[in-house]
């Protein structure tokens, strides 16, 4: 009686298992086997957990690096102006380390003709160590067979992810050339920005950060290696523009100079490879000063990003060792008519002596 | 003292500590055969039943007692008999 | 390793057992029990393991008081060593666990600046402790002989109750390790392991893992709940509690079984209880068993042979308050532990004076359940602070519309995802009754369960029946559910849009 029960019991309960992570392999919403099947939509909204799938499994020559500024980033632009077929490895709040992960993935599998690299001050100036194990992602990015379990059988998987490529696919509007995108949601205005973003109220003395200084040429070395590695890959690095108020608080808390030296630092390097080409819009009164853009003193709208993309492919923007002084001098002119007088038409009450 | 001189007295002990005349206790008489035998009645009825055999429980045999019959058997083993 | 995560279902449990059978049926006793004794510790060291140090610091200290007991025959061996082994106890545990709460009070008291060590209080060190300070009292009163070292590891760290229980004595599972007929697989007691260990499985993961859910949420926004809110909060908290910890006891006791080692029942459907002092015995009763005997007993003996009326009196009344505020302070470090205690020390004084003699009614039940949830309230407060609020919004009447928000916390079930998704397209006003609407389904589906049989019943109703069908397939479909729920996506947010 008791073996006829445990009989049934444990056959029926592997059978079940067995087939709902039969499911979850077949349409693999992370793509850690596979590209996706039946002609189902690439559906890509859980970032952290798919991007080692789509490197590993989608059909691309080019990939954009960057963290949550470069999320908004339009694939088919860059397939119209570039003529390349791109690919998202985008780490939101991630290092410079995530993202060479990412690439050495990527080139793991294939080459690749064009990598776009989208600079973010925080991710170049923190320590050299990849940020994967802030969260339990682990099981999906490496090669280890045995915790994919974590992913075969997974409520969420079965009930949220597989769905979801059904109902994009033939129900509601899906455009796979934005995954991971956010804007949609956001409010970009002058009013957004102003209500998040409080001027400090003095000017401290200019401060020089040993660390953060040494960790950002560490990561431009650990970035010349790649390039130097393969010098069939153009690589595009680009500096996004970030808002007005984001350099007030660099020129107010005394960092401006070490942002500035860091620019120089990385452009300089740059200037030594034929298959490098910097760009540079942060002294863009347009895209910086204007801070509709906006809806934090970081995060701009998706028209920049089309901007960019546009300014780059017409190769305008350029910066080199030769014009990067002249360049990063303008943005300090512009953060400091700012910070000592503009300032007061969003803030009337902000010190500007 | 023998056995059921012992009984005799502890059925007494019983019958005062939960006043209730029907109780007749044996061997095998436990905590949940009698009603009103909680934690509280049981040091009551320990207490009682030290005074009425003029004997002193340790903790050990307090706490390791599990009917009636091993009460009994400890008392008579504490009397000397 | 928690026996609700993959790692532990898939790969420790399976190689345990094997491992297990395996060297048991090689006849290697003593190295079969080696063997468990090692998975025991892997088990505990995954959380981290530098902990292996203490719980090994602990085995040894008492495991040397007990020799010393044996060694040392002299009239006083038995008060020094009881001494011994309570300063021991009391104090790693104290150390652990109680060390920055002192602090801080003492900070506060005198207005001093003592630094905390923010020590992080390693997993299942107060189950431990007592369950060893239980043998070392039972030493010293002379009702327990001094054991092999092998058993003893056994008995201390044997893995089902090592972390949460239940609080084992070693009267009851010695003799069952020294039981070589044990050692033979049985496929009744491996069917009775694998039927509680899955009801527990089910308990903890879709029932108390999913209104927790709710009741997080509910704590969170504390500082706006309204008075119905508040019970219904308090309400779900109790319901998550029970099915947490009494699902997590059954897991326990069904690992057990497999290995054909029998665990005390630790829960009794407790809140079918009709008073405080029944309650106590059905919830947790292991711990109201360690306190009865080495706590309540010796206190009231001390109180009865007093020959003053009033004294006697006055320990009838200091005694149950103490056993509670020890109970309440054992819970947790912090003060809303400690009047947890008082409350429920207060009651129970109350339910053993001679005009509390209820029926067993409707009445009856209705107060102490209502108690048991206002306790529940006090229990689940992280601060002091939270807590006044919490029972303001308990007893202070207000009413808002906070309960529909809520319960948007269900949002994240993944079940809720694609009805919800869909709603939200097609009719969005109506995720504002379907959601209440879920949280009064899983309040009802957990009352329904509760007024059920319990886990223990129910196997024992299924071995009477030979294992109805109906009952298998049951099984089958809410462990899977279950084990699937085990893992989860999480989105990482790093900035507040």
């Amino acid at each position: 009686m008791e073996q006829k029960f445990l009989k049934r019991f444990y056959i029926g309960l592997f059978a079940i298992l067995a087939a709902l992570a039969a499911i979850v392999i077949l349409f693999d919403p992370f793509y850690h086997y596979h590209d996706t099947v039946f002609g189902l939509k690439h559906v890509l909204e859980d970032r952290d957990y798919q991007v080692a799938g789509t490197i590993d499994h989608f059909t691309y020559d080019a990939i954009l690096l960057g963290t949550s500024t470069a999320e908004n980033n339009d694939l088919a632009q860059f397939r119209a102006n570039f003529g390349c077929e791109p690919l998202k490895a985008i780490r939101a709040g991630g290092s410079n380390a995530d993202f060479l992960t990412y690439l050495d993935r990527a080139y793991k599998k294939q080459e690749i003709k064009k990598v776009f690299y989208f600079i973010d001050y925080v991710a170049l100036e923190g320590d050299l160590k990849p940020t994967f194990d802030r969260m339990d992602t682990d099981f999906i990015t490496n090669a280890n067979p045995f915790d994919d379990v974590k992913y075969l059988l997974n409520k969420d998987i079965l009930l949220k992810n597989i769905p979801l490529q059904f109902v994009y696919t033939y129900g509601l509007s899906y455009d796979e050339d934005n995954p991971y995108s956010w804007y949609q949601t956001k409010t970009f205005s002058t009013a957004a920005v102003t209500g998040r973003y409080f001027p400090r109220e003095e000017f401290c003395a200019e401060t020089f950060d040993q660390t953060t200084y040494d960790n950002f040429t560490a990561n431009i070395g650990l970035i010349s290696e790649r390039i130097t590695a393969h010098p069939e890959t153009e690589f595009y690095v680009i500096f996004s523009p970030i808002s007005i108020l984001w350099w007030d608080e660099a020129y107010r808390s005394g960092q401006i100079d070490q942002k500035i030296r860091e620019t120089q630092e990385f452009v300089k390097a740059m200037d030594a490879f034929s298959n490098v080409k910097v760009y540079y819009f942060q002294n863009d009164r347009e895209l910086a000063a204007n801070l509709d853009n906006y809806m934090d003193s970081v995060h701009f709208s998706y028209e920049v990003n089309r901007e960019i993309c546009d300014r780059i492919a017409r190769d305008e923007n350029r910066v080199t060792a030769a014009n990067c002084e002249a360049l990063t001098e303008d943005l300090y002119q512009m953060t400091e008519q700012f910070s000592r007088g503009d300032i007061l038409q969003y803030y009337p009450e902000a010190t500007i002596e | 003292m023998s056995r059921e001189e012992a009984f005799l007295k502890i059925n007494e002990v019983f019958r005062d500590t939960f006043d209730d005349e029907s109780i007749t206790v044996s061997d095998a008489t436990v905590a949940s055969d009698i009603d009103g035998w909680n934690s509280l009645a049981h040091v009551g009825l320990l207490v009682n039943v030290e005074e009425c055999f003029g004997i002193r429980f340790s903790m050990g045999e307090a706490s390791t007692m599990k009917n009636v019959g091993e009460m009994v058997d400890v008392i008579l083993k504490k009397l000397g008999n | 390793m928690l026996f609700n995560s993959q790692i532990f279902i898939f790969l420790f449990l399976p190689l345990t057992l094997g491992g297990w059978y395996l060297l048991g049926h090689l006849k290697l006793y003593r190295v079969s029990q080696a063997f468990l004794v090692g998975m025991s510790l892997w088990f505990y060291g995954y959380f981290h393991p530098s902990y292996l140090l203490i719980i090994l610091g602990s085995m040894a200290g008492n495991y040397l008081i007990s020799l010393l007991l044996e060694k040392w025959k002299g009239k006083h061996a038995p008060k020094v060593c009881l001494a011994l082994g309570l300063a021991f106890n009391i104090g790693i545990l104290g150390y652990y666990k109680y060390y920055d709460f002192f602090v801080e009070n003492v900070n506060a008291l005198f207005k001093a600046d003592f630094t905390l060590k923010h020590i992080i209080l390693p997993l299942g060190i107060s189950f431990f402790t007592l369950q060893q300070l239980s043998y070392v009292i039972d030493r010293c009163w002379g009702t327990a002989p001094h054991y092999k070292l092998l058993d003893y590891l056994c008995f201390v760290t044997y893995f089902p109750q090592l972390i949460a229980g239940p609080i084992v004595l070693h009267s009851e599972m010695i003799p069952q390790f020294q039981d070589l007929e044990k050692r033979k697989f049985s496929a009744t007691d491996f069917a009775d392991g694998t039927i509680l260990f899955c009801l527990g499985l089910i308990k903890k993961v879709l029932l108390a893992d999913t209104l927790a859910l709710f009741v997080n949420e509910g704590f969170t926004k504390v500082w706006w709940l309204d008075m119905p809110t508040a019970w219904i909060v308090a309400l779900a908290y109790a319901f998550e509690l029970y099915f947490d910890f009494s699902g997590y006891c059954d897991m326990a006791l069904g690992i057990g079984k497999m290995f054909r080692f029998d665990l005390p029942v630790n829960f009794k459907s407790p809140y079918k209880s009709h008073s405080v002092t029944e309650y106590w015995q059905r919830w947790h009763y292991t711990l109201t068993r360690f306190l009865t005997t080495y706590l309540y007993m010796p206190l009231t003996m001390k109180g009865m042979r007093k020959k003053n009326k009033k004294v006697k009196k006055l320990y009838t009344v200091i005694t149950p308050l103490v056993v509670f505020l020890v109970s309440g302070i054992w819970h947790g470090a912090s003060w809303t532990f400690v009047l947890w205690g008082l409350f429920w020390g207060i009651a129970a004084v109350w339910a053993q004076r001679k005009f509390w003699k209820l029926k067993k009614n409707f009445a009856s039940w209705i107060c102490t359940f209502v108690f048991t949830v206002f306790a529940a309230a006090v229990f689940r407060s992280e601060t002091w602070l939270v807590m006044c609020r919490f029972l303001k919004a308990m007893f202070v009447p207000s009413l808002s519309k906070i309960l529909i928000e809520i319960s948007f916390a269900f949002e994240g079930l993944s079940e809720n995802y694609v009805w919800s998704r869909l709603l939200e397209q097609l009719r969005p006003g109506l995720l504002n009754v379907a959601y209440p609407a879920f949280l009064a389904f899983m309040l009802l589906i957990s009352a329904l369960i509760l007024r059920g049989k319990n886990a223990q019943e129910i196997l024992a109703e299924q071995k009477a029946k030979g294992y109805t069908g109906k009952f298998t397939v049951l099984l089958v479909l809410f462990t899977a559910w279950a084990i699937i729920s085990l893992n989860q996506v999480s989105t990482f947010l790093y900035f507040n849009f």
